[in-house]
Parts: C-alpha cells; structure tokens; sequence
C-alpha cells in the first residue's frame, strides 16, 4: 500500500514545488471542515443550555435545602424570605399565614414593604385573599390586579388541600427587572415546599406545647 | 501545589448554600464568616486567597470590613469581590472606595461568579 502523503491531499492538489503549500480546490475537505464547526457551535450550544439548567437545578436545590432544614416555623419564614431576595431577587415581599380560624391572612413575614400598610386581610379579599382561595397571580400569565400594578407574583402555599399561608412578591431588583421562566420553577418549588415546611413546624410545635402543657 | 483558599461573608445561609454549591466543581477551600467582624477576623487569622463579601450584615458592613482588611499590613492585598443586591452605580462606587477590587450582584449568576474567581485565582 502507498505510503505517499499526496494521497490525502485530494484530487486536483498539489503541493508547491517551492514551499511545499497546497493550493487548489479541497472539496472534501472543506466540507469536513464546515461540518466539523457545525458540530462544534452545536456542541457549544447544548454545554451552555446543560451549565444553565445545572444553575437552576442547583437553585432549586438550596431552596429544598434552606426550607426543609429548619426546624420551627419562623425559621421557615426566613428562610421563604431569605429564597426570595436571594436566589428570585426581589426585596419587597410578604408571607401571610392563616388565623386560627382560618378566615384572615395576617403578615408573618415582612421585608421592604414598610410604606406599603400591610394589614391583615379576609380570606376571599383583594389579591392575598383571592390568592388564598386558588386565584393566585403571576406575571406574563395575566396583567397584574389593578389595585397592585407592581406585584410580580402572589400564590397560595398549599400542600395537598391544606393551606399554609400566601407568597406576594412586589418589584424585583432594579438591575434583575425580569421574572423569567426559572423564576417560576424556584417560586414554585417555593410554594409547594414551603407549604409542607410550614405545616410541619406547626405540628413539631403543637407537640412540644402538649409536652409541656 | 496546596489549594487556594477562599472566604465567603455573608449572613445568608441561602447565599452560602449557592456560593458553596457554585465553587464546590472547583478545587478551592472555602471558609466561611457570618458577618463583618467575623469576616475581618477570619480573614487575618486563614489568611484566604479571595474574599467574597456581602455588603449589609449585622455587626459590620462589608463596606466597613473591607476598610479594616486594607487597613491590616496582614489582610490589605487579599482580593475582594463584593456581593450583594445592591447594583446601582453609588453602591459601587462605594466599594471600590472602600477597598474592594470587584462587584458582583445577586441573584448570583454562576457562571459570572466562577468566571471571576478564576480570574482572580486561576481555573
């Protein structure tokens, strides 16, 4: 078999007697060479979709952390607070919590709405009140209630047909202005965990007060 | 080759649960504080090769702690990078007046934190 290097070079091309350059048309080449950088933007393409999806699987994952490993109920509520600002990125928010009778909605968790007069509310009333009772608001799914045009979201947290309380979030950082769609898989992963971490805390403490009772 | 060290200041356990998850692909040792004070101590005592620091914390400031790290023949080149929600341009042009060498806002962007922590410390 021939060793010969001219072999590889294609038909048509030859190298220069003087500098040894090969000039002359490479078809076979020059596609292999297109196709192999089609392939690598491609490959490129789907590193970057992995590494973002890695980022919010990661998110997601300290929120599970954050909320199921505190133990009594205003730990859960910093904790909702602390995912909210943190890894959402919005520093108006509310948590509201059910009363004993389970009519009212009462702020438990408050950060940058001081000027905002957060007061209890009934359930079935306004947009926390609504929320309560499965009308829950999101950005981009509708246009916000007109008696709250700056909220970003404001969804139950519910475990199964138990309510635990009211997620309501207002305007989101001013350089993070978007709510996009991994937002919505951490709040909600939010909502639904922080529901159950809720509903366990409380059962932890009733325990502990018939303990002691 | 001994690995780098890295300090990480924040009163968040959300934050640090991130940065942790974020620099764990990488061989670094990372330390933690859990406010300005304790970051200023940590910092002269580990002697890390990077810093990240919150900026509002109980106790001490990242901007104040940053201040005391430069004031500290010990601390005073330690690259720090700041992190917090704060992206206006008079918060961080507050930063560097005090001594920090980068910013970086939250939500933390994975990418950009390791892109600059490569850059201050090598991959």
């Amino acid at each position: 078999m021939s060793t010969s290097p001219k072999r590889h070079l294609g038909a048509g091309r030859e190298p220069c007697a003087v500098c040894g350059r090969v000039a002359g048309p490479a078809p076979a080449i020059d596609e292999r060479l297109a196709a192999l950088e089609r392939e690598h933007r491609n490959l490129a393409d789907r590193s970057t979709a992995l590494e973002q999806q890695l980022a919010e699987l990661g998110n997601q994952c300290v929120v599970m952390e954050r909320l199921h490993g505190a133990l009594e109920h205003a730990e859960v509520l910093a904790a909702i607070q602390d995912c909210v600002i943190n890894v959402i990125g919005s520093e108006e928010l509310a948590v509201f919590v059910p009363s004993e009778d389970g009519l009212e909605l009462r702020p438990a968790q408050c950060f940058g709405v001081e000027g905002r007069g957060l007061a209890p509310v009934p359930v079935g009333a306004g947009v926390v009140g609504r929320a309560a009772l499965g009308d829950g608001f999101v950005v981009g799914d509708a246009p916000p209630p007109p008696e709250a045009p700056d909220l970003t979201a404001c969804v139950p947290l519910q475990a199964g047909d138990r309510l635990s309380g009211v997620l309501a979030i207002w305007k989101m950082l001013p350089h993070k202005p978007t709510f996009g769609p991994a937002d919505r898989g951490v709040l909600d992963l939010l909502a639904r965990h922080a529901a159950s971490a809720l509903q366990l805390t409380s059962v932890i403490a009733r325990e502990r007060a018939g303990r002691t009772a | 080759m001994s690995r780098k060290k890295i300090l990480l200041v924040d009163d968040s356990n959300t934050v640090i649960l991130m940065e942790k998850m974020i620099l764990s692909k990488s061989p670094y040792d990372l330390i933690v504080a859990k406010d300005g004070q304790e970051g200023v101590e940590k910092a002269a005592a580990e002697r890390p090769d990077l810093i990240l620091m919150d900026v509002m914390m109980p106790r001490m400031t990242g901007f104040d702690a940053c201040k005391q790290l430069r004031a500290n023949g010990a601390t005073a080149k330690i690259p720090v990078i700041l992190v917090t929600t704060r992206g206006e341009q008079e918060s961080m042009k507050n930063g560097f007046a005090a001594g920090c060498n980068d910013y970086i806002t939250k939500p933390i962007n994975g990418g950009e934190l390791l892109s600059k922590v490569r850059g201050y410390l090598g991959a």
